[in-house]
């Protein structure tokens, strides 16, 4: 028999009118009896366990992560403790309404034959979220970060080099990678300089 | 003219006579279409990977093409954020590490590499701030290792504090050694980044780990204790100016530069170009590398092969 059958319908001792009385379990006789009501708060408690168990499966399922810092303690997001220099809340804005439209300008680059742009972008690069093309043949490349150029189209350069580094810049022209800042001209693949245009690469000074 | 034209391509070819070559390919397979992804070869998988994803973009950001091509989805989700940029990933046979920023919709900036299990998919975040993860990599004692930055205030560059650019985890992500301190690595800009010098790299090796760092023309070979083991200081060959992508097989460490493959000469520091078969007419793209076969692909194909005189 098993052990847990309803002992009323196992033909064993009668229970009393009121429900299960966990003091007065130990006053019956059938041993049986006992086991089973002692049982049940372990039978609670396994159960309890077994639903945080799922639970916790499911909240992995979910690919809800577990934060730690480098020591191993737990963090409630990823932006509580120590965290890197802020960019500027407009960027996140900028950064998050126009990746599409990046994406899909890059796209068009990796035709450039030029400035090799479409190479670069194959492979993870620091820094860039996407390029567009300018006149044909000329990649201006807007990212985040330490150089963010965060230009509102190619070739405008109203508010590049605000985040810049300042450094390896010549007569106060920024030419980073990704873009040129006040006092430059346009951008492009190492290509700001002092453009006149954007492509024109007659007075395109190298870093 | 004829006498011209022939000693102008003896010499053009010149130095690849004395290179090496890429074997016929071993095996094949088609390549999936990544369009928008980056991708490696890693762990036995062609990972590829969405750069930037935006809190409003539903859908997965990471995907894992195993050897017979079957093809599993993940999303790296992190609670909060506006943007997620992955920068790169690593996969070992039953992890795939994740080098990443999370930056919320105030601007905070968050670096972090997540270990997301390749079976379960269950998923851990290190927080690294104020470091900021580049490039990562799994050792086969399963620790991991990460390249990255520091910045300073304005995420400025060169007003960041001294710090390492190279650290060591635990597999469940603890921090246990840094290495290579910068400014006083402070060749270019910053070693762990792109300013148009090159593709930094982080590559796991047999006996510790492999570091291409374009912005010093260096190559270094570090012990599983992060002792330095070797330094390459080298040069770019020809009118190659930027290192697009690194692969290091048990025969050697290769280049992707100037639309062609080359083997670095650890002893002299020079690039040599690898010659391809003529099955394979068009450029071979290195993925990554397969044991000691160098995976790339080439006109929509995957291929392995081999490198050698």
């Amino acid at each position: 028999m098993n052990p847990c059958t309803p002992l009323a319908a196992a033909g064993g001792v009668s229970k009393p009118d009121s429900a299960i009385d966990m003091r007065g379990a130990a006053e019956y006789d059938n041993p049986m009896l006992h086991f089973c009501l002692r049982a049940i708060p372990g039978v609670v408690a396994i159960a309890i366990a077994t639903l945080l168990t799922l639970g916790a499966n499911h909240a992995r399922n979910s690919q809800l992560p577990y934060v730690f810092d480098s020591s191993g303690r737990v963090l409630p997001s990823v932006f509580h403790g120590p965290h890197a220099p802020n960019v500027a809340i407009a960027e996140v804005r900028k950064m998050t309404a126009r990746r599409e439209d990046q994406l899909a300008n890059a796209n068009a680059c990796r035709r450039d034959p030029l400035l090799n742009v479409g190479a670069w972008l194959r492979v993870p690069v620091v820094e860039a979220l996407g390029c567009a093309c300018v006149q044909d043949h000329t990649c201006c490349c807007v990212g985040h970060g330490y150089t963010v150029t965060y230009q509102t189209e190619c070739g405008d350069c109203q508010g590049v080099g605000v985040y810049n580094d300042g450094g390896d810049y010549e007569n106060g022209i920024i030419a980073s990678s990704y873009g040129c800042a006040t006092g430059g001209t346009c951008c492009g693949w190492k290509t700001c300089t002092t453009q006149a245009v954007c492509g024109d690469l007659a007075s395109v000074a190298y870093r | 003219m004829q006498l011209v034209y022939w000693a102008s391509v003896t010499l053009l070819f010149a130095p690849a006579v004395a290179g090496q070559r890429l074997s016929e390919p071993i095996r094949s397979a088609d390549r999936p279409s990544l369009q928008g992804l980056s991708s490696k070869w890693s762990g036995g998988a062609l990972i590829a990977w969405r750069t930037a994803t935006s809190a409003s973009e539903r859908g997965q950001n990471l995907f894992l093409y195993d050897a017979d091509g079957a093809r599993r989805g993940y999303r790296l989700e992190i609670p909060d954020a506006a943007m997620v940029h992955i920068w790169d990933v690593a996969a070992s046979p039953s992890t795939l590490a994740v080098a990443a920023q999370a930056i919320d919709a105030s601007g905070t900036v968050a670096g972090l590499f997540a270990l997301i299990s390749r079976q379960s998919q269950s998923t851990t975040i290190t927080q690294t701030s104020p470091f900021e993860p580049q490039r990562i990599t799994i050792r086969a004692d399963s620790t991991i290792w990460v390249l990255g930055y520091q910045l300073g205030e304005g995420r400025r560059v060169k007003a960041a504090p001294r710090h390492s650019i190279l650290k060591q985890y635990t597999p469940e992500g603890r921090l246990i050694g840094e290495h290579l301190q910068w400014p006083g690595m402070a060749c270019g800009l910053h070693p762990a980044i792109d300013h148009g010098e090159g593709n930094p790299a982080l590559l796991a090796l047999p006996g510790g780990v492999g570091l291409m760092l374009p912005a010093c023309n260096e190559w270094l070979e570090l012990d599983s204790a992060g002792n330095l083991a070797r330094k390459v200081v080298w040069r770019y060959p020809g009118t190659a100016d930027t290192l697009i992508f690194t692969v290091a097989t048990g025969t050697g460490v290769f280049g992707y530069m100037d639309a062609h493959l080359f083997q670095l000469g650890l002893d002299t520091g020079r690039w040599d170009p690898v010659l391809q078969p003529d099955s394979v007419p068009a450029a071979a793209v290195p993925l990554g590398n397969d044991g000691n076969a160098l995976v790339y692909e080439s006109s929509g194909r995957i291929h392995w092969a081999t490198v050698g005189p």
